[in-house]
């Protein structure tokens, strides 16, 4: 959640604030305490500190400009991605003889601060879309290369026709992957069957159990570890080459066909093996956390790998395991 | 091939036209013995008499209005305005008459006209006579507009202009009337709408009229010295433009820089950034910039007025920046 800078009031009868100078540049990362900017007031000159981590960004006023008390100047993003894109709020309209106390002003910006825990994970370049110049980008559509591995790199954007070269030296993983982790497990079959026959009752085709692995496999990644954003799931299905994919299948009807998604890398990958005499499979390469399903008589059998710490491996396949052994678990 | 100014090329290429053809002639104030201000006209009314150099008044209005009539009823008048700046008092001559009766008589009148004038700053002339403003004429349906940048253009592109049909703006800059350029000892024209590749380069284009195609040369010659290859076209006419070499060049150094004297706001550079915004947008590893006057009177003070126009320096600092993908928020 980006944060909003503000201009204090330093001073008793102060209505504006003059930047004597920034102590960072856009884009600079800052630590809350660190000194952002320099201010003067009728009396004297102070520094004015950040109140959180993250990079300096959409920074609205220069050095030597005067600016009202309460007015945001600068916004500390998150991510050094989301640093380039984030806009500082509008400045709010000045209102002539009804300057609110400066206490009530900060009021708003105070609270998205609450619910950011130290440790939170980085979210890479989150919703923050890339930028890059439209040639770069047109040839890194031909040439299949993926600019969301330069900003997961931590390349800065934007990204020009030169990045690409980099881009193509980045290696395909993402960097400081967690050590893989395999786990299986085995669930009974019954209610998913019944499940299935339920889907095709109510739609009239026959249910694809990939579909339904996919919606459950991301719910349970959701659960496991708390992630928000959007998810991309690869579905495979054994004797089939195309892979599907498909967003946010926990967010949309279990009964909504697979169709063929965005391009890109996948976050999790279902591979659905039931239905053939393969139990398991294995690709060299695989950077996505892969789920497979396989036939086990009464029972289905689920295996996990993929570079998840292993407590979250554990979460994810057990919460995947509960919703096939007891759908309604899902549906709730 | 002879080494001469610009000032003598115009000359020239008034004199050989007005051999040519006996319907040209040539009307303003102090053309005639003062060979105006900046001496360009000299000798022509000791050749061609006080009947077809003709000396008027201080009226704009009235003679740029006499030369329209004439071009419609069969002569071919080059009208000499002394200075781009008094375009203002001729205005309704040139963009509601000359301008539309082509247009208005059904194709019935034409109105063979060339008005010259200059344009460019620098020259301590104060804000009422330093101004840069074809981009005014430009705007208009009807009109032509050409933007000499040496001798060689200045006499090819005059040279065109007089045996158009069409009514015809040219600028000269009025800084450059001493410059010297190799022109051709043989009779040559330029066709209007057909820009000049001056310089061929790679990493970006830097597109330049009139005075500024010396100021991207001088860039140019700058880069080169640091790697970097800079292509510089001069587009020689506005209306027509030449936008095909242009966007040909765009699409291969996938960079631009326009460069013109006018002010920077709604101007030539604007026209030419949007084409190429719209034409080559995927071929663009930058953002197109564009650089001109400064949107202030021309101010008196030397030391003020030489900081309204673009540099060679400036505009080399703005193509590193372009090539090194720094341009984010340029003003």
């Amino acid at each position: 959640m980006p944060h909003d800078v503000i201009m204090p009031a330093l001073g008793m009868a102060q209505d504006t604030g003059l930047i004597v100078a920034w102590l960072k540049q856009p884009g600079d990362a800052v630590k809350a305490g660190e000194g952002l900017m320099e201010v003067e007031t009728d009396k004297a000159t102070m520094e004015v500190e950040a109140q959180v981590d993250g990079f300096l960004s959409g920074v609205a006023a220069a050095a030597g400009e005067h600016v009202p008390i309460g007015q945001v100047v600068a916004v500390i993003a998150d991510t050094e991605d989301a640093a380039v894109t984030v806009e500082p709020a509008a400045p709010e309209p000045q209102v002539e003889d009804a300057r609110p106390a400066p206490s009530e002003r900060a009021a708003p910006a105070e609270t998205p601060r609450e619910p950011t825990p130290q440790a939170a994970p980085v979210a890479a370049a989150g919703d923050g879309r890339i930028l890059a110049s439209p040639k770069a980008r047109r040839l890194a559509r031909e040439q299949g290369l993926d600019l969301g591995h330069l900003a997961r790199s931590g390349a800065r954007p934007p990204y020009h026709v030169a990045d690409l070269e980099v881009l193509r030296a980045v290696p395909a993983t993402a960097p400081a992957a967690a050590a893989a982790t395999r786990i299986e497990a085995q669930a009974p079959r019954a209610q998913f069957d019944e499940l299935l026959e339920f889907i095709a009752a109510e739609t009239g085709a026959a249910a694809e159990p990939g579909r339904v692995f996919a919606a459950f496999a991301a719910a349970a990644l959701r659960e496991a570890t708390g992630r928000e954003t959007e998810l991309r799931v690869g579905i495979e299905t054994a004797g089939t080459t195309a892979p599907a994919r498909l967003v946010d299948p926990d967010r949309i009807s279990l009964a909504a066909t697979c169709e063929a998604g965005p391009d890109g890398p996948a976050d999790l990958i279902v591979r659905d093996l039931t239905g053939s005499a393969i139990t398991a499979m294995r690709r060299d390469g695989e950077n996505a956390v892969v789920i497979q399903i396989a036939d086990a008589g009464a029972h289905l059998a689920i295996a996990l790998e993929g570079a998840l710490a292993a407590t979250e491996a554990v979460a994810l396949v057990n919460a995947f395991a509960g919703r096939i052994s007891e759908p309604l678990r899902h549906l709730l | 091939m002879a080494e001469i100014t610009l000032a003598k090329a115009v000359n020239q290429a008034i004199a050989e036209e007005m051999r040519r053809d006996e319907t040209i002639f040539l009307i303003g104030e102090d053309v005639a013995e003062a060979g105006t201000p900046f001496k360009v006209l000299s000798g022509l009314v000791e050749e061609f008499g006080p009947e077809r150099i003709i000396d008027t008044p201080i009226s704009e209005p009235g003679f740029v209005g006499i030369a329209v009539g004439a071009a419609m009823t069969g002569s071919r008048p080059i009208v000499d305005l002394m200075f781009g700046d008094f375009l203002f008092l001729v205005m309704d001559q040139l963009c509601n008459q000359a301008a539309k009766t082509h247009y208005m008589s059904g194709g019935k009148l034409t109105v063979p006209m060339v008005l010259r004038t200059n344009l460019g700053a620098t020259r301590r002339s104060a804000a009422q006579h330093s101004q840069s403003l074809h981009t005014l004429v430009a705007h208009i349906p009807g009109l032509k507009v050409a933007l000499p940048s040496s001798a060689y253009e200045a006499k090819g592109l005059m040279k065109t202009a007089i045996r158009d049909d069409n009514p015809v703006v040219i600028f000269e800059d009025k800084l450059m009337y001493n410059d010297k350029a190799e022109v051709p000892d043989t009779e040559y024209l330029i066709e209007f709408g057909r820009a000049e590749i001056v310089r061929p380069g790679r990493d970006i284009t830097l597109i330049g009229t009139s005075s500024m195609v010396q100021v991207a040369l001088g860039a140019a010659e700058t880069l080169a010295r640091e790697g970097i290859s800079a292509e510089v076209i001069d587009p020689r006419t506005i209306v027509p433009l030449d936008e095909d070499t242009i966007l040909d060049s765009v699409r291969r150094t996938s960079r631009a820089i326009v460069i013109d004297e006018g002010h920077r706001s709604y101007g030539v550079t604007a026209e030419i950034a949007s084409r190429i915004g719209e034409k080559a947008f995927y071929h663009l590893d930058a953002p197109v910039q564009r650089m001109g006057a400064m949107d202030v009177p021309v101010p008196f003070s030397p030391a003020l007025e030489d900081l309204t126009v673009p540099t060679a320096e400036q505009v080399a600092e703005r193509a590193r920046l372009c090539v090194r993908g720094e341009v984010f928020d340029a003003a």
